[in-house]
């Protein structure tokens, strides 16, 4: 499975606007409710804070991968953002988010949704990968980018 | 006819020369294919060597054995997710890409050697495909790692197109021949032989896959053979049947490499090694086979036509196709440098000589010096052009031995020996701190030539070597716990570790990422580590398995309290 196939144009941002975790979250969603992927923003937004309950999903060094399950989700969906400033996401190394991967899947998915979150694990340990995504400028200079790295 | 002792005396000195050639390709910075091909020029009657060979039926059975051993080997090592995500812009490259850089290049033999249009665009098609040989052996042993999406095109195109090249030249031969008249017969052959070459070498692959699991050899030194001589049938019945049996081989080595195949490793080794021995024969040979004083005579017109295929033909070729598969500029003048050219070319040229062409004496010495041409020139500047645009990634670190457990049954587990380099993160600690996941045991420590038996308090030294027994899923995260850490990207986590609550209930994590823990549900996670490791393994750092999933101890109060845990995801192979 390839990252690059689940995104478009309308599912990845540079830049994102949102300073905190809620509103990155709220903005990412509003991509995949914009896109067509989802239809339920509320209970997306409540499942992924649900999760991020749990402990949070900025695992540090600048990145964060919200991810959540949910009976209204019909298909695995994925949304990419970017942030030159920095997001406040309450991340384990209390540094500032650069980058974003939130994954949604329906709830009786297993495999797909671990498979993803380990492709998108591979993605951004690709070395050099972190440093050349923040300096993308367009959506489309990122999947770029993630075409040619994966 | 010489006699056979001084032929395998003559064989074993060249295979030889040819190794110690290798040695020295790294440094000069010089593919060894060159070297191979140099070797051979200079063991020829116009070299120091003074060995007459100038059969060219001879010549063309080798080349075409070697070149079948070498897409075999290809096969086998090229991964079906890397050939799933290139093979359209490959077959495309393939395909239209040799056709428009065949016809190009033979406007300009026409032009520069003033021959008749089909004679001139019979020599375009000889040296219109990229050669799979040269570009194996450049990519896999040139010492340079490219991202994987523009590797992965190139040796699938180059693996591909060879059936192109070939329908094109026998076509223009047909048509010269005056066997083949209309153009739907030219199509219908092109299509046959790609539709049956894929037919040929997915089935046969898969049959091979069933074949090789269930017929419980003796000997394991059969393995090898028994999987060689599905590639040699692969060829065979897909060239009977009027199929790419190139193609087919490929394929075939593509089904049989990416499935679980009774020892798999001693077959990989066998075929890395037929595919040596494959290269150095073949490039050798053509070697011998030129005749540099007549490369020499049209040194000047192959010159031009060398250029014009290099810089002109394949640049307009690679620059229609690319962009329609999001390559950027870079990676296009890449594309566009890589066409190296090999074997198969001078195979097909030596088709007019057996055919008694007109001009095919000339046709040869041409498309000899365009493939020295571009072996040395494309070759040799490759490594440095890809620095130059920056396409270059690191290098992955190189992988732990492993060897296997049963070689005669499939087993999920292996013994994989990790040299401890003086940067591994397992350099200086104890056994019992490395946090090894559930599933595998430090079976041994090799320290010199001394054997230690692992206690948890042995302290692993650098240049040590550690063998393990292993569940084969949980590879990926202790070749972590070895490898070397100045490799690992000092920006990024050293793997992605979601951090969790230790209050999290056991239900809770199983719901959200569908992995059972076999525990009641309302334990919290804390309550399921404990449960899971006694006494002395409750310490920071210890890891705890389940399925696709592994519990990481991040922090350990002063009174034993779980105060914070990490979860990994392991990055298992689809």
């Amino acid at each position: 499975m390839r990252i690059r196939d689940l995104l478009d144009e309308a599912t990845v941002k540079v830049p994102l606007e949102s300073v905190d975790k809620e509103e990155c979250l709220e903005e990412m969603v509003d991509l995949l409710v914009r896109s067509g992927r989802i239809s339920d923003r509320q209970a997306a937004l409540k499942a992924l804070l649900k999760r991020e309950a749990q402990a949070t999903t900025g695992i540090g060094k600048g990145i964060a991968l919200p991810h959540a399950k949910h009976d209204s989700i019909s298909d695995l969906v994925v949304a990419i953002g970017v942030s030159k400033d920095g997001i406040e996401f309450d991340s384990v190394d209390d540094e500032l988010v650069h980058f974003v991967v939130l994954l949604l899947a329906n709830t009786s998915e297993t495999g797909s949704h671990l498979r993803t979150l380990v492709e998108v694990a591979r993605l951004v340990e690709v070395p050099g990968f972190f440093r050349k995504a923040l300096d993308c400028k367009t959506s489309s200079e990122l999947l770029d980018l993630i075409d040619s790295e994966e | 006819m010489p006699r056979v002792d001084v032929i395998i005396l003559i064989a074993g000195l060249l295979l030889l020369l040819g190794i110690a050639s290798s040695k020295v390709s790294a440094r000069l910075g010089l593919p060894v294919l060159v070297l191979f091909l140099l070797l051979g020029m200079l063991a020829g009657d116009e070299g120091i060597g003074g060995i007459v060979f100038d059969n060219y039926e001879l010549a063309y059975g080798i080349g075409t054995l070697a070149l079948v051993v070498i897409l075999f080997d290809g096969g086998l090592g090229t991964s079906a997710t890397s050939f799933r995500a290139v093979w359209v812009p490959s077959l495309l490259m393939a395909t239209f890409g040799v056709l428009i850089t065949a016809i190009v290049t033979g406007l300009a033999a026409v032009w520069i050697l003033g021959l008749p249009l089909l004679i001139g665009i019979l020599l375009g098609s000889i040296v219109g495909s990229t050669d799979a040989a040269a570009v194996f052996s450049i990519m896999r042993h040139g010492g340079i790692s490219l991202p994987k999406r523009l590797e992965s095109t190139l040796e699938v195109e180059s693996a591909s197109n060879d059936p192109m090249a070939i329908f094109l030249t026998i076509g223009c031969l047909e048509v010269l021949a005056g066997r083949v008249t209309g153009v739907q017969d030219l199509l219908g052959l092109l299509f046959a032989q790609l539709t049956l070459g894929a037919i040929g070498g997915l089935t046969i692959g898969y049959w091979a896959v069933w074949v090789i699991n269930r017929i419980h050899l003796n000997s394991s030194g059969l393995y090898p053979i028994l999987v060689q001589a599905f590639a040699w049938l692969t060829f065979g019945i897909t060239h009977w049947l009027g199929g790419s049996g190139f193609l087919a081989v490929y394929l075939a080595g593509l089904v049989i490499g990416n499935h679980s195949i009774v020892f798999q490793r001693g077959v990989r080794l066998f075929h890395d090694a037929a595919a040596w021995l494959a290269q150095i024969m073949m490039f050798i040979m053509l070697g011998l086979l030129s005749f540099p004083s007549r490369m020499f005579a049209v040194s000047v017109q192959g010159l031009l036509v060398g250029v014009v295929l290099l810089l002109v033909a394949r640049p307009i070729a690679i620059s229609i196709i690319a962009p329609l598969f999001r390559f950027n500029r870079k990676e296009i003048i890449f594309l566009s440098w890589v066409g190296l050219k090999g074997a198969v070319p001078i195979t097909l040229a030596t088709f007019p000589l057996l055919e008694g062409v007109e001009q095919a004496p000339l046709i040869f010495d041409v498309v000899f010096f365009v493939v020295v041409l571009s072996a040395v020139v494309q070759g040799w500047t490759m490594p440095y052009l890809a620095r130059y645009l920056g396409l270059e990634v690191p290098a992955e670190p190189p992988p732990p031995v492993t060897l296997e457990i049963m070689s005669l049954q499939n087993v999920d587990g292996e013994v994989v020996d990790y040299a401890v380099g003086a940067e591994s993160r397992a350099a200086g600690r104890r056994v019992k701190d490395l946090a090894l996941p559930a599933g595998a045991v430090i079976a041994l420590i090799v320290r010199d030539k001394n054997v230690i038996p692992p206690h948890g308090n042995t302290r692993i030294e650098p240049g040590d070597h550690v063998i393990l027994v292993l569940r084969s899923d949980t590879m990926p995260l202790v070749s972590r716990i070895f490898a070397d850490q100045r490799l690992v990207d000092e920006d990024l986590p050293p793997l992605i570790e979601f951090p969790l609550r230790p209050s999290v209930k056991v239900g809770d994590l199983e719901e959200a990422y569908g992995v059972r823990m076999d525990a009641p549900g309302d334990w919290t996670l804390s309550q399921l580590i404990r449960s899971r490791l006694e006494g002395d393994e409750l310490r920071a750092d210890a890891m705890v398995h389940f399925g696709p999933i592994a519990l990481h101890v991040r922090g350990l109060s002063a009174h034993g309290t779980i105060e914070q845990i990490g979860m990994v995801i392991l990055m298992q192979e689809e």
